[in-house]
């Protein structure tokens, strides 16, 4: 976690698709900062923007920070749940030398499927990346660990997990597992908590 | 019901901070004013206040519920606030088009309730048609509007306005847009206000108890309403949301409101203007604090006005300079020659620091890492358009309607899509919705189309907009008999702006068992001579039914139902019922595609490296559609 007693500000995207479980990850990251006192500004798209189209979180902490909308150039970490969404918001967001947190599983497109348009391999992804900028890269394919625990949808857990344990977050691992565990209750809080633990080892191992 | 998780919206905490959406602590503060009655239909950005209203309703002894359309839920707020009660009506911006009507009646009844009528404006049109500036409504109608800048603001606005509201009786407008309705903040509980009135209404509203002379009483006059609008005028000077941040001595000022003040504050800052940019934010925008501007006027060389959409505050204050500053120079909107902020999309710090920084005659940002050698990564970037879910019902109904076009050998036609998931019909590959206006005007425009071409005209509509604005439309076609084929696609949900219950589903916003309006009962009670009703999930059976429909002689409706595929799935996991996904099997596929562009499930993927179709099993959820396409049967249920 970076220490920073007077933040003024940090910038986060949370990017995927829509049904990725975008919102609740940024709620709870946001949710964790009011936790810890801080200014927190969340701007998002609802509405015809779920429907497997581009969604993205902006999450903005710091006693500077008023717009909910965040600017060019001045992301500091982008967790990435689907690798072109990455890609896209990085091109336009990242500050140089910001970090980014991916997931590797492809959603592709229909029109590609459809061979009107071209998905970049992970090489190119990563390398492109690369050259915007991004000091550091963490990486893994999370659909596939979350399959391993038994549901897909928990990806934005492992995703969350991984983010807190880049240690780019300018917020207390501990204040986000008190989030989840007061906003999810039963056997969904215990393979939710999983799969966060699961992504904070696989991101400190990077 | 008990629960663990009571939502922050929710808590009886006063004093404690938490996190919440923007039309959450809308509701919050209707919760805060107490507020008894909340209507509305569900509309982005705005669905959210209604929605959290309903879900603490029952806990706080309050009436919340959806309405069949925006009038509808106006009226009976209309009503509720003639008997006493604080209402709250909240819809996105085109909702208030279709509340217009009553609005204008209600303005001259004098509401002894506090009444707040909630726009949602959606600059960007980030989930709308358009883009619409409803603050000129507010002017129409002759009611104060105010604009929040953040979430905090705009729940202490809501508490204060059904104070406003009642002392003036007359409802007014909370002036929202989406960068407010769906952002997130930090905001401080206050108490909950638990009085419960009985509604009753007054005698000086009710023409029972006013005497009768001539009979033409009736009618009020328009002149009390506007001696309100004076005495609000007068008000406005000394609103706690109206503010100004300067250090004295400035030349150069900026007027913002809304949520552009939020961008003008992060502008000043970045540019490092403090000291040199005076900002004037204002909270009420109609009608203006016109001594408080005059003041802030009467300083300055020149000014920049920061609003979102049309040059409403521009266009107020512009009058107002004549006489407190005639030698000012006005940047915003209007005069082509100081036009820095554009009248469409949203705006945001970079839009108007860009537009400050040529205002004060400073160096304009560079954002780190723009250059040009970026361009070819620009190019990587897939697109990705929006499309239906996986399973979705409205694709499997489009394909089956345009299979029996084909059967049909129907080359004139012309298809009118209407306000739902169905509009994305007309993105690849199915590509066969033509246009589409309002809600419900797909069955208007298609008689139209129909009388013009003399060819096959048919509207596509959804379970909600049908029942929203759709049934008028459908008396007409029967009563002139205009020979209109109307899809009605009843997904059992209004799917789009959140999964809310309409009067199809029988359940109400507060979870409550109402009664069931059957969308068959209604056509049928309308009189349509040929009807049909689907299961989209059945392809040839569906096919057989839309060529009947087609070939009818007569205006047609084809009700083709089948739960939300997002539904089906949350329903699933809730019950704990596993959805077998389907796979490909690469013996039998052959590559040709079919699958992919005739039909075009994001579940169906193709495999360049392997020339082969595979399902992703993280997206498939089972509905088998595709596998009723294959031409080879390639197409397999999981185990």
């Amino acid at each position: 976690m970076k220490k920073m007693a007077n933040l003024k500000e940090f910038n986060l995207i949370i990017a995927g698709i829509g049904g990725q479980g975008n919102l609740l990850a940024s709620e709870i990251i946001a949710s964790a900062a009011v936790r810890e006192g801080r200014r927190v500004r969340v701007g998002e798209t609802f509405g015809a923007a779920q429907r497997g189209g581009p969604v993205a979180s902006y999450i903005r902490i710091g006693s500077e920070v008023y717009s909910p909308i965040l600017d060019p150039g001045r992301a500091d970490l982008i967790v990435g749940l689907e690798p072109v969404e990455t890609l896209r918001n990085t091109l336009r967001f990242l500050r140089p030398g910001g970090g980014i947190v991916m997931n590797t599983r492809p959603i592709v497109p229909v029109e590609v499927s459809m061979g009107l348009q071209k998905y970049p391999s992970l090489e190119e992804i990563l390398e492109a990346l690369r050259r915007i900028g991004a000091e550091r890269i963490i990486y893994f394919d999370a659909t596939s660990e979350a399959e391993r625990l038994g549901m897909a949808i928990v990806m934005n857990m492992i995703m969350l997990g991984a983010a807190a344990g880049s240690g780019l977050l300018p917020i207390s691992t501990e204040a986000i597992r008190q989030v989840i565990t007061d906003r999810l209750a039963g056997p969904l809080l215990e393979l939710n908590l999983k799969a966060f633990e699961l992504g904070f080892e696989k991101s400190r191992s990077q | 019901m008990s629960r663990r998780w009571i939502p922050p919206y929710a808590l009886d905490e006063p004093g404690r901070r938490v996190l919440l959406l923007g039309n959450q602590a809308i509701a919050r503060g209707f919760l805060e004013g107490g507020g008894q009655v909340a209507s509305s239909y569900p509309g982005t950005p705005a669905s959210e206040i209604l929605e959290t209203i309903a879900d603490f309703a029952e806990m706080y002894g309050i009436y919340a519920e959806w309405a069949d359309n925006e009038r509808v839920a106006f009226e009976v707020c209309s009503g509720a606030a003639m008997c006493g009660l604080r209402t709250m009506c909240s819809m996105k911006h085109i909702g208030v088009n279709w509340a217009m009507d009553p609005l204008m009646h209600v303005v001259l009844r004098n509401p002894t309730g506090g009444f707040i009528l909630v726009s949602g404006d959606d600059p960007s049109q980030h989930s709308s048609a358009n883009e619409q500036d409803n603050r000129f409504l507010a002017r129409a109608a002759c009611i104060p509007c105010y604009e929040p800048s953040d979430p905090a603001e705009a729940k202490e606005m809501t508490v204060k306005l059904f104070e406003i509201s009642e002392a003036y009786r007359l409802p007014v407008m909370l002036r929202v847009t989406t960068r407010l309705c769906h952002v997130r903040g930090d905001v401080v509980l206050g108490p909950i206000r638990m009085e419960r009135r009985k509604g009753k209404m007054a005698d000086d509203i009710s023409w029972r108890k006013t005497p009768r002379l001539t009979g033409l009483e009736r009618i009020p006059p328009q002149k009390p309403l506007h001696d309100k609008e004076e005495k609000l005028r007068e008000a406005a000077e000394s609103l706690e949301w109206n503010r100004v941040e300067a250090n004295g001595g400035e030349r150069l000022g900026v007027i913002a409101s809304g949520v552009s003040y939020n961008y003008a504050r992060e502008a000043i800052g970045r540019l490092g203007l403090e000291g040199k940019v005076a900002l004037l934010k204002l909270g009420i925008t109609y009608p203006l604090p016109e001594k408080l501007i005059s003041n802030f006027l009467s300083e300055l060389d020149r000014l920049l006005v920061v609003e979102e959409l049309e040059p409403f505050v521009e266009l107020q204050v512009k009058a107002i300079s004549k006489e407190a500053n005639p030698k000012i120079e006005i940047y915003g909107k209007l005069d082509p020659a100081r036009k820095l902020i554009p009248r469409e999309f949203e705006l945001n710090t970079f839009i108007v620091s860009n537009a400050l920084a040529e205002f004060a005659g400073v160096p304009k940002p560079v954002p780190p890492g723009q250059g040009a050698e970026l361009g070819e990564v620009g190019r990587m970037v897939t697109p990705r358009g929006l499309t239906m879910c996986a399973g979705c019902p409205h694709r499997a109904t489009g394909y089956e309607l345009k299979q029996a076009l084909r059967r049909l050998k129907v080359e004139d036609y012309i298809i009118i899509g209407d306000i739902g998931c169905y509009g994305m019909l007309s993105y690849p590959p199915l590509r066969m919705i033509d246009t589409y206006l309002g809600m419900g005007s797909s069955v208007g425009v298609s008689q139209g189309c129909a009388r013009a071409t003399g060819g096959m005209a048919i509207g596509i509509i959804g379970d909600s907009t049908f029942l929203h604005a759709g049934i008028p439309g459908l008396i007409s076609a029967v009563w002139n008999n205009t020979k209109i084929k109307l899809v009605i696609c009843d997904n059992m949900a209004t799917a789009m702006t959140g999964f809310q219950p309409h009067p199809g589903t029988g359940v109400t916003a507060m979870r409550r068992q109402g009664n069931k309006v059957e969308i068959e009962n209604v056509v049928r009670g309308i009189g349509i001579p040929c009807l049909e009703i689907i299961d989209p999930y059945k392809v040839s059976e569906s096919v057989e039914a839309f060529t009947r429909a087609l070939e009818f002689d007569g205006p047609a409706v084809v009700i083709s139902r089948r739960i939300c595929a997002t539904e089906a799935v949350r329903l699933a996991r809730r019950q704990g019922v596993r959805l077998k996904p389907y796979f490909v099997d690469p013996e039998k596929c052959t590559g040709c595609r079919t699958c992919i562009n005739t039909f075009g499930c994001p579940a169906l993927v193709y495999d360049p490296s392997k020339s082969k179709a595979w399902i992703d099993t993280t997206l498939c959820m089972g509905c088998g559609v595709c596998s009723q396409i294959c031409p080879f049967q390639a197409i397999i249920e999981g185990e």
